[in-house]
């Protein structure tokens, strides 16, 4: 099999969870606690100035991501046994659970937070890529369900000509890890080695 | 929002930092006690060795609670030198094989002398490895705050800051008078000199935090209370030092109630600075 990817149309993507809650409900988690996540990136400012009106710089835009499946994963290069691995089928990042002692160094290092200790089952859970659909000819349920299309997967030098590697804020540089997810970036897009704005909704995320 | 949430969610890991390098540096101390004291004053202080080995002990076992399958850790062997994580672990298993044989051996029908300092050497070089090896357990290149020099730099500080007081308090408990010596003496010496440096890195580390972010969160924002944790640091590292140095700089006895009240003084400093370590995760991208 190919190497796999993700794909994000930053032009089209609203923000609008549909990709978290297909991925809550197909792979049964408990609400609050999904493997993808969409987060609103808001850079600028809104000022009054001396004359009375307000100028605003702001822009706003959404991304969604889940475990990168990267090239050079942190997560592996700390992982103590080697649960953490790649899958030769589709090239992703798996957890061996015969090998995982959960100890959460991987979510620890991650700089996407995709890994997570599921602290019922002893071991990290993360994006499977939904290996199962794939193996059927189906596509992961996060990109079937994006009602923007935003959202794609397919093989990874086929995304790769289409866009770069997510290389926009609020993603780290793509050197980092090398992500295979692939972003057209918004209009807006914002740099990611020095980013101005914030990730204004990143609270729900952490709370979960 | 800080991060405290996280140093609560990992507080056997606040633990087993705080108690493993204090223990291993308490070790050494001792084990250099008893190559320079007689035959009978060193058997009876290699005894008391179990104290700083079963402080190390407590932390290991500690830091297992906080595994989802311990089950699976023998397979944290097979990436001893890969993983910081796992040569960590290594390094610590390896000292407490060597502490614990070393500690039977006293009681061994045949005891050979040579045989035990050999040992204590190899215990001691062991205990050396695991401090060095915590140290740098959580430098992985992705996690901002963790990957200076602060951080390994500091564990070896808190460590030289702790570890003499815990020596002290198992010299006293082993009622070995030399305490009001010049081992004593140069002992608290070491502590404070620990203490006064830990301080200082601890300020530096908090400028360089000053300019750390990514796009969710500061590194101030996690840490808000942080100068007031490093203050706590001084005042319960100095009070736990003035403790024992009240009595072993004017030549008296030191009390067994002072030593161990400044050996869990100090300790709770270094604690409290384990928390603020861990609630200062941020990692490069979106993490914290």
């Amino acid at each position: 099999m190919e190497p796999m990817a993700f794909y994000l149309d930053g032009t089209r993507c609203t923000g609008c969870q549909t990709c978290v809650f297909a991925c809550r409900d197909y792979h049964g988690l408990d609400i609050g606690f999904s493997y993808r996540k969409a987060v609103d990136y808001v850079v600028g400012q809104t000022e009054r100035t001396q004359s009375g009106y307000h100028q605003t710089t702001c822009a706003a835009y959404a991304v969604s991501f889940s475990c990168n499946h990267c090239n050079r994963p942190a997560c592996a290069e700390v992982c103590p046994t080697g649960a953490m691995h790649r899958d030769e089928t589709f090239g992703f990042m798996q957890v061996d659970a015969r090998k995982c002692i959960g100890c959460g160094y991987c979510h620890l290092s991650c700089p996407y937070g995709a890994p997570k200790v599921d602290r019922h089952l002893g071991r990290s859970v993360k994006c499977t890529g939904c290996q199962e659909r794939l193996l059927v000819q189906k596509q992961p349920v996060c990109v079937e369900a994006c009602p923007a299309r935003a959202l794609s997967f397919g093989p990874r030098e086929e995304l790769g000509r289409r866009a770069p590697r997510a290389d926009c804020a609020p993603f780290p540089p793509s050197s980092e890890t090398e992500p295979n997810l692939f972003v057209t970036p918004s209009p807006q897009a914002d740099s990611a080695e020095m980013p101005a704005g914030r990730v204004e909704n990143a609270g729900v995320w952490k709370s979960l | 929002m800080t991060g405290f949430s996280l140093a609560l969610e990992e507080i056997t890991l606040v633990l087993f930092t705080t108690l493993a390098p204090a223990g291993a540096v308490a070790y050494i101390l001792l084990a250099l006690a008893s190559f320079g004291a007689d035959q009978d004053a060193s058997r009876r202080i290699q005894r008391f060795l179990l104290a700083p080995l079963m402080v190390v002990l407590v932390g290991l076992v500690a830091s297992a609670t906080h595994l989802g399958n311990p089950e699976n850790a023998l397979y944290v062997l097979s990436r001893v030198g890969q993983s910081p994580l796992s040569t960590e672990v290594a390094t610590a298993v390896v000292f407490l094989g060597i502490a614990g044989v070393q500690w039977m051996y006293q009681y061994a029908e045949r005891y050979r002398r040579g045989f035990s300092r050999g040992l204590l050497v190899a215990a001691s070089l062991a205990a050396l490895g695991m401090v060095v090896a915590i140290a740098f357990a959580y430098a992985s290149r992705t996690v901002l705050s963790w990957n200076t020099a602060y951080v390994p730099l500091l564990t070896g500080l808190n460590a030289a800051m702790a570890g003499p007081l815990l020596a002290l308090a198992v010299l006293v408990w082993a009622q070995r008078k030399a305490t009001a010596g010049g081992f004593g003496r140069a002992l608290l010496v070491g502590c404070i000199a620990a203490l006064g440096l830990g301080v200082v890195v601890y300020l530096m580390q908090g400028e360089c935090l000053a300019d750390l972010e990514n796009t969710y969160i500061t590194a101030m924002q996690l840490v808000p209370h942080y100068s007031w944790c490093v203050v706590a640091y001084g005042v319960l590292g100095a009070t736990a030092w003035g403790l024992d140095a009240a009595a072993i700089f004017r030549r008296c006895p030191l009390p067994q109630w002072a030593a161990i009240c400044a050996c869990l003084l100090a300790l709770l400093a270094v604690f409290v600075m384990r928390c603020s370590f861990y609630a200062m995760h941020l990692t490069v991208g979106m993490g914290w």
